[in-house]
């Protein structure tokens, strides 16, 4: 069903995406919302990160591990970096063995009306990922994440 | 750091469904600086067409002269957030400025430079202003010219992250290397570390001073992660005064906060700095004189929402302009002080609801201007009581 869902709203990115942004999908303003809605009763993540930072780049093993491990929780990651560094993007997400990772670009040069809304108690730092449980319950964190944190997280999660 | 965000979120999903799916296309890169020369004419620097644009303007940014392009064709220049253009000028008719030119490889960089001697009318070929020239992090340059003339260029380096690594060991943060040229900007001599441990992704606040050295205020990585700043001081040739730690916010992240900090000197040789921090204690923007162990006359700047502060000083009248998202618009204030930061005045000076730059604080003939590069309204300019 999930998978329906995503592969019609993929057709309808494509259909207004430009070509350079490939795979990406584009994240507007209502993306945040469609991401959580898509994935609503299920434990999911949302990470948001950029090609110009370090300890995103440290931390994208984790996301390939939890694909592997936990392919029943989803992963979308956020591009933060616009749509004219989708080709760089996209090479980073291939690297880390990402590529065919649910993955969005950032649509909008307008970066604070889109943090906001995400989170409005989001100031820009990254990486930044939000942890939604299966009914809803989020935790946002700033900075790399371990592992451990989200094993830890899954462990306590509600299921349903 | 974590924190519950659900009530937040909720609230942010009404209003995305109520803004609608106007997205608009990234342009990206509103980076921008600017700089008074002498005579009072305000220079800027931004990326335009994808090349650094050099403008100038007779009138206080009322009008603005044709663009000059800074950089070569077909190089490509860095200029979002912290990363921007930089712009300086010097007597004679000299305009010198400095660009990232992002290379292939992720975070990879190199510093480059142009000048004009003749006004701004045409610009020298660029070159590279460091000698190493690995396909490493050298990024977010920043520029500052010295009373006796000479042009200092100061960033951030992964020389020694690079190092560490093939050693296999560990090392934090990056380091801030710089180098001079003592000859108007033909040439630089050989860089030199200023700091290791900086933060990777912050602006670099460079402040020169009348003694002939330089005091440089960035975000640091202290042991074991703790993202607060340090001051230092350094000459044109190399000699580096040992860091301080200027502010003690504790804000312990391994993340890129992408907020760099700012740095005046008033008439009475005090440091005066903005910054931010998303410590336990109180997270935001925050004012204060930098002293040694601590900060004095600390205060808030703005709201929640305040970001990208920069400060001024003229005498002992201190400026800091600021922005900040208030869920429909970004504002644009600025707080003044007439008496070296102990009381202020707040001004909200203007709004937008497109996409915007960081504002900038100038000072020419004892008077503050605040710069903004907005999607709205290209390289504006505010003029502070």
């Amino acid at each position: 069903m999930i998978t329906r869902r995503r592969l019609l709203g993929l057709g309808l990115m494509l259909a207004v995406a430009p070509a350079r942004a490939g795979a990406l999908r584009p994240f507007g303003l209502g993306s945040f919302e469609e991401i959580r809605r898509a994935n609503a009763g299920r434990a999911h993540v949302v990470a948001f990160w950029s090609v110009t930072c370090a300890p995103c780049h440290e931390e994208m093993p984790v996301w390939r591990e939890l694909r592997r491990r936990r392919p029943d929780v989803p992963l979308a990651l956020v591009s933060t970096d616009g749509l004219p560094e989708a080709a760089g993007v996209e090479a980073r997400l291939a690297e880390h063995g990402l590529a065919d990772a649910p993955a969005w670009i950032f649509a909008d040069e307008r970066v604070e009306r889109l943090r906001h809304s995400i989170d409005r108690g989001w100031r820009g730092e990254l990486p930044r990922t939000y942890l939604v449980d299966a009914r809803g319950g989020t935790e946002a964190l700033t900075g790399r994440v371990q592992w451990h944190a989200l094993a830890d997280w899954l462990a306590r999660a509600p299921a349903r | 750091m974590r924190r519950r965000a659900a009530a937040a979120l909720l609230g942010a999903a009404l209003l995305a469904a109520c803004a609608g799916a106007r997205a608009q296309h990234a342009h990206g890169g509103l980076g921008a600086s600017a700089a008074f020369d002498a005579q009072g004419r305000l220079w800027a620097a931004y990326r335009h067409q994808g090349r650094v644009a050099v403008r100038a303007s007779e009138d206080l940014g009322a009008t603005w002269s044709e663009p000059r392009f800074a950089s070569p064709e077909n190089e490509p220049v860095a200029a979002d957030g912290d990363a921007r253009p930089k712009i300086a000028t010097a007597p004679g008719g000299r305009v010198y400025v400095t660009w990232t030119r992002p290379l292939s490889r992720p975070y990879t960089g190199e510093i480059r430079f142009a000048r004009s001697v003749d006004g701004g009318h045409s610009f020298s070929e660029a070159l590279t202003v460091h000698t190493d020239r690995q396909e490493i992090t050298h990024r977010f340059d920043a520029l500052t010219v010295l009373p006796d003339g000479q042009v200092v260029v100061a960033w951030i380096d992964k020389r020694d992250l690079e190092a560490a690594r093939a050693r296999g060991e560990a090392y934090r943060g990056a380091a801030v290397y710089a180098a001079a040229s003592a000859d108007g900007g033909a040439s630089f001599a050989r860089d030199f570390k200023v700091a290791d441990h900086s933060c990777e992704c912050c602006r670099l606040a460079l402040l020169p001073r009348a003694d002939g050295s330089i005091a440089m205020l960035w975000r640091h990585v202290f042991e074991p992660d703790i993202r607060d700043h340090a001051l230092a001081s350094f000459r044109p040739d190399g000699q580096v005064q040992p860091l301080r730690r200027a502010t003690f916010d504790d804000w312990r992240v391994d993340a890129c906060p992408h907020h760099g900090p700012s740095l005046a000197e008033d008439a009475q040789g005090r440091l005066h700095a903005v910054w931010f921090t998303l410590g336990p204690r109180a997270p935001g923007v925050h004012y204060g004189r930098l002293v040694e162990g601590g900060v004095e006359a600390g205060r808030r700047v703005g709201g929640e929402d305040a970001a990208h502060a920069d400060i001024a000083v003229t005498g002992m009248r201190v400026a800091v302009a600021w922005k900040g998202f208030d869920g429909s618009r970004t504002w644009l204030r600025a707080l003044l002080s007439e008496d070296g930061g102990e009381h202020w005045q707040e001004l909200a000076l203007d709004a937008t609801e497109g996409a915007s730059d960081q504002p900038r604080v100038l000072t020419h003939d004892g008077r503050f201007f605040v710069f903004w590069h907005t999607r709205e309204r290209a390289l504006g300019v505010w003029r502070l009581p």
